[in-house]
């Protein structure tokens, strides 16, 4: 049934969109700092998903005859997942940490300045 | 040499070290951030200096991998200029915010030094995933440092950029995830190989989302309302840092990745994107009435610009070292923008007025930093231009010039409305200012400096000495504001006679056109700068500008490529808008002169790209331009020349601008400049009107228009000089109209034609000349244009009176002065041509001429001398002695007009074959119409003037002297003082006959064409309604549209 | 109007992503993936191939993502760095579970983090989860003392010279192997799943593990201390 990686594409893909639209549609600062997080575990969900296989184990070599037999070598390399993407989500996860600290810290200056956390008061700037 | 890896490791070391530095005290955080930077200096520009001498590009590995398994970098010559450019930006930025915020803070110092090692990053990289992580530094960086010293309008705009900010980095990062997916690789240069065999359904959905990731990072329309925000809201000199180092690595970043999109369906879209950002963001700038917000609009847009041009880079049509010319022009002028905007600290427009009028350094800075934003010469940003269109017109993209170029004049728009409140009120303001640090400089000098290295490409199209030995003795003077205002007149006249002396007997002759138009200008200019000894300038900087556009104006003629002529051209432009202004009340003349002038050459622009796409390179291969291409060239180019001609349609400009610009230059203005059009008619239009003629046949014939509107012009100027009550504006209107008898001449297309234009070319100058010096001594000595306050000076200023009775005769055209044999030919030459009407046309005009002639004595020589004129004295010496300079020739020319039209008729002759006009004798012409003894005539005129004057005297009552209160009320009330004046309203009747025609109908169609675009921009900028929320809509609506378009394909 | 504009926006943005599902299925491995398990382990000598690709192949990424983690700790302290015109009431003394709690918990959660990152190249982790372990043990102590005192210089010198010494490390690549970051040539590899092998890979991986608990400790301490402290009221 699971052969692909429907559930985990389609999960992503909700967490983004619920993310996104309480990012557009919840005007209270926090909530869309929130929603950013939200949005972010999605993608950083698929990108794990893109590396997956089904079947596979965690890329990590557990025997040192693997070091000298590159045959066994090609024959483990078709039972693990993609490295990569593994790779990639932490960088992406340690960013997405960055940058919600900073939003964070910006509400905290922003509600010290207006009193308020409500999106539509900080419009003064247009045109 | 150093490894390139080191630009990156060092800052980054220096970053991570300096809150345990800072525990030495502040200083020593300083001293190892500035030394950080200047060791990036050194190490940049020796790579720089190396590649730039053929070493090969450097190939970074790291992880001790090659690439596509470890993450490789490169410095070719493009990196190198944009390191460089960001650690020169990062240097002058950390000295100028060093003083910016009251406690400083060293986080600010580790967040700068970060901010430029997240942007070479970015220049560096050749990897994808890197990208983003570099992409993420230079965005935290932004929006950490965005609060710097404005904290509350920092905070509102920088998170606004956040949230649209991080949105786009969702997109990126999942464009950048699924591309690896679809490739197995993050490699740039491998993915792209491997994206053109891999393009599946899908892929174009994944470059989408890329793509607007992208867009939104680049700040490009619909996605660029928080950027603008920043620019509003933040420290200008954050802004400069971020223009300097973050705004060129995104764009360098999104050039790298075009290499993704070649072939797939969203090269259109980036084309459209980024041309549709250039033209609405500098739309909307016309309204703003903040400044850092319009520089804002401006940055937005010059990103669109090079965004545009990516797509013709890939494609091998542009260059890219024409992108980077750009690049670095925008990032220099703009960088130095901001950190005046911080200097005056002034955020509403209005508050502009007399800025930095006690600073002259930080003014020319301004100025110059102006003149490069908007793509002038001999500033990068121009050749960068150029070289873009040429590869346009070259690749055929007739449009996009068109509309490119309307977008580079609405910039004229905003950029020079700014600079005209500046020159608003230059005397007003000199309030006691702040004393400014070196360090809050620093930049500003050191940008617009390092601006003129477009000077070298300067003198290699222009290729002539004199111009470039004229105009850097003008710079010297602008810098040298201390010499004394007449001692640079000296200076000028000395250099414009050296000049002289060096062209004599090579151009100096009357062998061919440029000849001419050359003594034409290094006379008039000998003769201004001889009246400048006698009168003040009206700026400090006026005299060594005034130099700038004699030398620009020396290239132009001498230049043979088209490139060298433009570029003479637009420093022409320029530098007279400058001198224009730099009266008291010349800022807004001159905001409009500049703003026609600009129009005038985008025309020209637009006429020589379609000669270039035709694959001519110089002003003589235009003649090999046919069919269509010939006819398009030829009316851009007529229309340009036409406007700035003042034509009649576009002639609004020019009476303000006469009559506002300096006593001093208006003379150099109606008798050089207005003719320099007319070269450009006469060497480039003509060179392609004649295959234009015979593609179109009779039934249309493209002169006959042109010859239309000079009649237009001549006929509409004459009449409107005649209701005018300021003496200049009088002159000013006849100006254009003689200008407009000249548009004529040429338009005829006959020896005999030309003859007569290239004669009144001569004319016009001599006597309009002497009529405006004449005037100026006047309104020196009076105090006043106004008609209504002068009267009488004929006791008082009797060499003046001699002048302009001298210089009326010959400008009415009538016997026995040398004006006679100007109109006497043209009549001839128009009749020869069957334009019969045209003819008769022109007559009845001639006969209004001698109605505002008339004036010019009546009023202000004759009738009553004012009693606070009774001691009034004769102009100044140097002004006395350039006016007869100007008369002898007129005299000359009256009695031998064949000295001067031999010559003409003979270099007409390489153009049409002889003319229909024969001499006879010293001083006898003949046409097929008549013939033409100026001797004779002169004799006859004497002999009946001198008998008419012996009759009044004989003959008849006695004049009786009145005095000036010999005035009858009869009970009336006195309406205002200069009401009574006997030549106020003189020519009321003719007025109210008039009235239809002179109801202003073409200065409404302007002010139309102003107020609908204003109109426009102002409904169009409320697409930015301030909200963030709205703002990340727009990026989805963006992926739908351009997805619903592109996707269908 | 403009939520239900957004909403139907997103939704409709979702559909045409849901297109991308085909792509996103199970594929073989990409060859820099094929490249990176066939060769990892004889290149790096490091169990954790995922370890291998951070440190090493993709080890300038992750110097960025350091370098990403310590910016936004600026950037929050930069920030941040006013602290009027907000009030936070002082808040009620944490219960005695907490406190005792988080005193006991402290220690075994700062060991737990540095066993992570110290194995980070032979079992799951590294120096990002491991310093993110020990930033939560300093988050204990800070829910428990809201008044607590972090040592700000100590904390500081780590961060500085753990982020110092992952750049050097780089240099040191750089002189050694002329790459930035290279793994060959500095410290033998040593023999396969042991703590001392792989290299360069562990003493880059304590680094950022040092530094990234530092940092998320500083982190929560400026935050904590974003606002000035109001007067009591109960």
């Amino acid at each position: 049934m699971m052969a692909g990686n429907e559930l985990y594409v389609a999960t992503a893909l909700g967490l983004i969109f619920i993310g996104l639209a309480t990012v557009t549609i919840k005007r209270n600062l926090i909530k869309m700092v929130i929603g950013f997080s939200v949005a972010d575990t999605g993608v950083n969900l698929l990108i794990v998903a893109l590396g997956w296989f089904p079947n596979r184990t965690a890329p990590i070599i557990d025997d040192p005859s693997l070091l000298s037999d590159r045959a066994t070598l090609a024959v483990r390399s078709a039972a693990i997942v993609d490295p990569v993407p593994q790779a990639l989500v932490l960088t992406a996860i340690v960013i997405g940490v960055g940058v919600t600290a900073l939003m964070l810290a910006y509400v905290i200056r922003l509600y010290a300045t207006e009193g308020s956390l409500d999106v539509s008061r900080f419009g003064r700037m247009k045109w | 040499m150093v490894s390139p890896m080191l630009l990156i490791a060092v800052p980054l070391a220096v970053a991570f070290l300096l809150p345990v530095i800072d525990h030495l005290g502040r200083t020593a955080t300083r001293v190892v951030h500035l030394a950080t930077l200047a060791f990036g200096i050194v190490v940049a520009g020796d790579w720089l200096y190396r590649l730039a001498g053929g070493a090969a590009t450097a190939e970074i590995l790291t992880g001790g991998w090659p690439p596509p398994f470890g993450i490789n970098l490169r410095l070719g010559t493009a990196e190198a200029v944009l390191v460089l450019l960001a650690y020169l930006t990062a240097f002058v930025a950390a000295l100028y915010l060093a003083d910016r915020e009251e406690e400083s803070n060293v986080r600010g110092t580790v967040i700068q030094t970060v901010l430029v090692v997240g942007a070479i990053g970015l220049i560096m990289t050749r990897d994808l995933f890197n990208t983003f992580v570099f992409l993420e530094i230079s965005g935290i960086g932004t929006y950490a440092l965005v609060v710097f010293g404005r904290e509350k309008s920092g905070l509102e705009a920088g998170f606004k950029y956040m949230v649209l900010g991080s949105v786009a980095s969702i997109f990126v990062l999942l464009g950048v995830a699924f591309l690896y997916k679809l490739t197995g690789t993050l490699n740039l240069d491998d993915m792209a190989g491997k994206l053109s065999q891999a393009m599946v359904a899908g892929s174009g959905l994944i470059l989408l989302l890329l793509l607007v990731g992208m867009i939104a990072e680049l700040k490009l329309f619909p996605l660029n309302g928080p950027a603008i925000d920043l620019y509003d809201g933040a420290e200008p000199g954050v802004m400069a840092l971020l223009v300097g180092t973050t705004v060129n690595a995104v764009f360098y970043t999104f050039a790298k990745m075009t290499a993704l999109y070649e072939g797939s369906q969203w090269v259109e879209a980036i084309t459209v994107v980024g041309m549709l950002t250039f033209v609405i963001a500098n739309l909307f700038a016309i309204r703003q009435k903040k400044v850092r917000r319009m520089l804002g609009y401006s940055s937005s847009a010059q990103l669109g610009l090079l965004v545009f041009l990516l797509p013709f880079v890939r494609s091998g049509e542009i260059l890219a070292s024409t992108v980077g010319l750009l690049v670095v022009n925008h990032t220099l002028a703009k960088a130095a923008l901001l950190w005046l905007a911080g200097i005056e600290g002034n955020e509403e427009l209005d508050g502009w007025r007399g800025a930095f009028a006690t600073r002259p350094l930080l003014r020319v800075g301004l100025v110059v930093a102006v003149l490069a934003m908007v793509g002038l010469p001999p500033f990068p940003g121009f050749w960068g231009k150029w070289h873009a269109l040429v590869g346009l017109a070259r690749g055929g993209h007739p449009w996009w010039i068109t509309i490119l170029l309307l977008g580079s004049l609405l910039e004229f728009v905003y950029y020079f409305g700014w600079l005209r409140r500046v020159f608003d009120g230059i005397q007003e303001r000199a309030e006691a200012l702040r004393p400014l640090k070196w360090t809050e400089v620093a930049g500003v000098v050191g940008f617009t400096v390092l601006l003129f290295f477009g000077v070298r490409m300067l003198g290699e199209a222009w290729g002539s000495v004199a111009a470039l030995a004229l105009a850097a003795v003008g710079v010297v003077l602008v810098l040298a504001s201390v010499i004394p205002g007449r001692m640079q007149a000296a200076v000028v006249l000395l250099a414009v006679a050296a000049t002289a002396w060096r062209l004599w007997g090579t151009q100096l002759v009357l062998s061919d056109f440029r000849g001419l138009i050359l003594t034409v200008v290094l006379f008039g200019a000998m003769v201004v700068s001889l009246a400048g000894l006698g009168l003040p300038a009206p700026r400090k900087s006026y005299w060594g500008v005034f130099l700038i556009l004699v030398g620009s104006i020396v290239a132009m003629i001498e230049t043979t490529s088209l490139l060298g002529f433009f570029a003479g051209w637009e420093i022409m432009t320029w530098s007279s808008y400058l001198l224009v202004s730099s009266s008291q009340k010349g800022s807004r003349p001159a905001f409009l002169y500049m703003v026609f002038s600009g129009g005038a050459g985008f025309l020209v622009l637009g006429g020589l790209m379609v000669a270039l796409g035709g694959g001519v390179q110089t002003l003589a291969g235009l003649t090999t331009l046919t069919g269509a291409a010939a006819l398009s060239a030829w009316a851009l180019l007529a229309a340009g020349f036409a406007v700035k001609a003042a034509a009649w349609g576009a002639h609004i400009w020019a009476p303000d601008a006469y009559a506002e610009s300096p006593d001093l230059f208006t003379p150099f203005l109606s008798g050089v400049i207005s003719k320099l059009p007319i070269f450009g008619l006469g060497v480039v239009a003509a060179a392609i009107a004649a295959p234009a003629i015979s593609y179109l046949g009779r039934a249309f014939d493209p002169t006959h228009i042109l010859a239309w509107v000079g009649g237009l012009t001549a006929f509409g100027m004459t009449l409107l000089a005649v209701f005018q009550e300021d003496a200049k504006r009088l002159l000013a209107y006849s100006s254009v109209g003689q200008v407009g008898y000249i548009i004529l001449g040429l338009a005829v297309m006959s020896p005999l034609g030309w003859t007569a234009a290239l004669y009144h070319v001569v004319n016009h100058l001599l006597f309009k000349g002497l009529l405006f010096l004449a005037v100026a001594g006047v309104i020196y000595r009076v105090g006043s244009r106004q008609f209504s306050s002068m009267g009488g000076l004929i006791k008082r200023m009797p060499f003046s009176f001699v002048s302009v009775l001298i210089g009326i005769i010959a400008l009415a055209g009538v016997p026995p002065l040398s004006g006679f044999a100007g109109k006497w030919l043209l009549y001839e030459a128009l009749m020869e041509r069957g334009w019969l009407l045209l003819t008769a046309f022109m007559m009845f005009s001639s006969v209004i001429a001698f109605l505002y002639c008339f004036r010019l004595i009546h009023s202000i020589f004759l009738g009553q001398l004012k009693t606070v004129h009774r001691d009034v004295r004769e102009a100044p010496w140097p002004l006395i002695t350039a006016q007869y300079l100007l008369v002898i020739p007129i005299l000359v020319l009256s009695v031998r007009p064949r000295w001067l039209l031999d010559p003409l008729q003979r270099l007409v002759a390489d153009r049409f074959g002889s003319s229909t006009l024969q001499a006879v004798g010293d001083n006898t012409l003949v046409s097929s119409f008549g013939y033409f003894n100026a001797i004779a005539i002169l004799v006859l005129v004497i002999v009946l003037f001198v008998g008419l004057l012996i009759f009044l005297l004989t003959a008849g009552p006695r004049a009786k002297k009145v005095g000036p209160l010999d005035i009858v009320y009869a009970g009336e009330v006195p309406p205002p003082p200069e009401e009574l004046h006997y030549a106020w309203a003189f020519f009321r009747p003719y007025q109210r006959a008039f009235q239809p025609v002179l109801r202003g109908a073409v200065s409404a169609f302007w002010r139309d064409v102003a107020d609908v675009s204003e109109a426009i921009a102002d409904a169009g900028r409320r697409f930015y309604t301030g909200n963030a929320q709205t703002y990340v809509l727009y990026a989805f609506l963006l992926v739908l549209a351009l997805a619903g378009i592109g996707l269908a394909r | 109007m403009k939520q239900i504009v957004s909403f139907l926006a997103l939704a409709t943005l979702a559909v045409l992503l849901w297109n991308l599902a085909p792509i996103a299925m199970p594929s073989d491995l990409g060859p820099v993936a094929s490249h990176y398990v066939s060769h990892g382990l004889q290149e790096n000598r490091g169990s954790n191939l995922v370890t291998s690709v951070v440190v090493n192949y993709r080890g300038f990424d992750t110097l960025g993502e350091v370098t990403v983690l310590f910016l936004s700790v600026s950037g929050v302290g930069f920030v941040l760095r006013r602290r009027s015109g907000l009030k936070v009431h002082r808040q009620r003394p944490a219960s005695e579970i907490i406190t005792t709690g988080a005193r006991m918990l402290f220690a075994p959660t700062v060991l737990f983090g540095a066993y992570i990152f110290v194995h980070g190249h032979l079992t799951p982790g590294g120096g990002f989860q491991g310093g993110a372990v020990v930033a939560s043990a300093v988050l204990l102590l800070i829910l428990a003392d809201r008044d607590l005192v972090l040592p700000h210089a100590a904390l500081g010198w780590l961060e500085s010279l753990s982020g110092f010494g992952f750049v050097l490390a780089g240099v040191v690549g750089l002189v050694v192997s002329g790459s930035f970051l290279a793994n060959h040539g500095i410290i033998p590899l040593g023999t396969w799943n042991r703590l001392l092998s792989a290299g360069i890979i562990p003493v880059i991986y304590v680094l950022i593990g040092l530094k990234v608990g530092s940092e998320l400790a500083a982190l929560l301490d400026v935050m904590v201390h974003a606002a000035d402290e109001g007067e009591a009221h109960s």
